[in-house]
């Protein structure tokens, strides 16, 4: 037997499951909590349940949250008119770090790829939809810029557009203090196709 | 771009061999099985991330070996010094690329920045073979050219794979997928296709007499030969991708039917031709042996003068068991008209002739490869 304590082995198998831990630091981290003080690794344990037992999913955008409806919908001084969609809860807190978005989100849970299995069945659309009401002016689509996320972008814009709302995507192009030369062909030609009036 | 030196180690059969290469013609002799054309296919590396000859990594691994290296020192037109280092890894079962000791995030950022121009018994399938192989021609050809035809072009491939496996979804009836999931899919087909056939149909038209010409030069008889990009809708007139996305837009609607008893995308880049023919016939299946041998060989020197014109480096010219069945007057000839060319490495089993008359730039250098070694013959 290569560990010692059951116990021990069962916390490697557990850490050598999170993404990005291979096996050595799975080893590692198991080593260092044995270290640890009993009142530091209970609040770690108390943590890891406390993302399973509070968090739930948003009603109304489907983003992570405690309460519900979550602190941005339910935010005063939120704009109600701006519906920004995205893939995922992470991409929430992405835009929400620029400070320049003030709107509300609709997390999607991710794009359309049939060769995951993923139709817009397995997406919030159907909720997206319903939230388009007269008082919504625009709709942002924020997906990655990969095949699934224009495919998706696609796929939003001939459903919302009829109900009213402008729509609109974001730019894709040169990151700010990227140097143009360095900048790859493709990123380049979106940026160039995708220029606006000075 | 001149290649000054290649080190391989545990590749195919050589553990550990280093070849320093003249400037001008160079010549790999030796017997078969050797270890002639993994030099080349090494070389082949640099240019495309990956051998001409096989598919895999796994396949130029030395045998009981558990990585193999490839190392290259290279002058560039600029007249900088850049050192290539290949490294695949058995069990990490990946293959990590630096230049210049710093490592590619991107392996594809390596293509088209040392071109190079690959002709190997096996090129013989571009005017034999089926379309495939003739795509695989100027999709190699355009990838080396420009980074965004690759980019468009692995992004056309996931769009149709993704799109396949919706159309397989209502195959024989069962169901199927709802017009409105399919669009977008058709949307991004028919943009990134558009792309694609533009680019390629401009290519052929600067290719095109180039190859007239160095066919000319090399066939000397009065042999006509023509070629034309073949697409699914009639190409429009006007140049662009405008015209170009509607027509394949159309062509897509028209198949939609079919598509979907079929399970697959059935127009589209993918699907299309190049169309070669000799004396008004279908070089497919009308031209000799010879005539295709020409052909091939035409086709390969006009791709290395339209690399050499529209990149900044002049490409390595890496010919692969040329001169098996030429004879003297033909590889006397083909020798001095690759001498004008710059750099290349070519392989064959015996000494090619050659009179020495008429060849330029560096004077050839012969290197003996035997069992895994390779030496200059001085």
């Amino acid at each position: 037997m290569l560990y010692t304590s059951e116990a021990l082995h069962q916390l490697i198998e557990e850490f050598a499951q999170l993404p990005g831990i291979g096996r050595k630091t799975a080893q590692r981290l198991a080593l260092f909590v044995l270290k640890q003080s009993k009142d530091d690794v209970a609040r770690m344990a108390q943590a890891l349940v406390n993302v399973k037992e509070r968090i739930r999913y948003c009603s109304t955008c489907w983003n992570i949250t405690e309460v519900d409806p979550c602190a941005i919908c339910s935010g005063p001084k939120r704009e109600k008119k701006v519906i920004c969609v995205v893939e995922e809860p992470n991409d929430v807190i992405a835009v929400e770090k620029t400070g320049e978005f003030r709107g509300l989100y609709h997390v999607l849970g991710g794009s359309l790829s049939p060769l995951d299995g993923i139709g817009p069945e397995e997406l919030k659309v159907r909720e997206l939809l319903s939230r388009i009401t007269q008082d919504v002016e625009e709709v942002i689509l924020a997906m990655n810029p990969n095949v699934e996320g224009e495919a998706t972008t696609l796929y939003l814009t001939r459903l919302i557009k009829p109900l009213g709302p402008r729509v609109t995507r974001i730019a894709r192009g040169i990151p700010v203090g990227g140097d143009l030369e360095f900048a790859d062909e493709a990123t380049l030609s979106r940026a160039i196709e995708g220029r606006i009036a000075v | 771009m001149n290649l000054a030196s290649v080190r391989v180690r545990n590749f195919r059969n050589h553990r550990d061999s280093v070849v320093e290469f003249g400037s001008g013609i160079n010549f790999l002799i030796g017997g078969n099985g050797q270890g002639k054309t993994s030099i080349l296919e090494a070389i082949s590396y640099f240019g495309l991330t990956k051998s001409f000859f096989s598919a895999s990594d796994l396949t130029t691994l030395r045998k009981g070996a558990g990585e193999f290296e490839i190392e290259g020192d290279l002058l560039t037109g600029s007249g900088t010094r850049e050192h290539i280092l290949i490294r695949f890894d058995r069990e990490a079962g990946e293959k990590k690329i630096g230049v210049n000791r710093s490592l590619l995030e991107r392996q594809n950022h390596l293509i088209g920045r040392f071109p190079v121009v690959v002709l190997s018994p096996e090129s013989g399938r571009i005017t034999a073979g089926a379309p495939a192989e003739r795509r695989k021609f100027l999709d190699m050809v355009l990838a080396q050219r420009s980074r965004s035809y690759l980019e468009d072009l692995l992004e056309y491939r996931r769009v149709l794979r993704q799109r396949n496996r919706l159309l397989l979804e209502g195959k024989g009836g069962r169901g199927g997928v709802s017009t409105e999931t399919l669009r977008p899919w058709s949307e991004s087909l028919t943009r990134t296709g558009a792309r694609i056939i533009d680019r390629r149909r401009q290519f052929v038209t600067e290719f095109l007499p180039a190859f007239v010409r160095v066919h000319g030069g090399i066939a000397q008889d009065h042999e006509e030969v023509t070629m034309e990009y073949r697409t699914t809708p009639t190409l429009p007139d006007e140049p662009g991708t405008q015209a170009l996305t509607e027509m394949l837009s159309m062509a897509l609607a028209r198949t939609e039917r079919e598509e979907r008893r079929r399970g697959a995308t059935l127009v589209g880049p993918h699907r299309d031709d190049l169309l070669l023919s000799i004396n008004g016939m279908n070089a497919q299946d009308h031209a000799s042996q010879g005539q295709h041998k020409t052909m091939i060989l035409a086709m390969k020197i006009a791709e290395f003068e339209y690399l050499a014109g529209a990149l900044d480096e002049v490409p390595v010219l890496l010919l692969d068991d040329l001169f098996s069945e030429l004879d003297e007057a033909r590889s006397d000839r083909i020798i001095r008209l690759v001498s004008t060319l710059g750099q290349s490495v070519i392989t064959a089993t015996t000494d090619p002739f050659f009179n020495g008359e008429g060849v330029q730039g560096d004077p050839p250098r012969t290197i003996i490869v035997e069992d895994g070694t390779c030496r200059i013959r001085e």
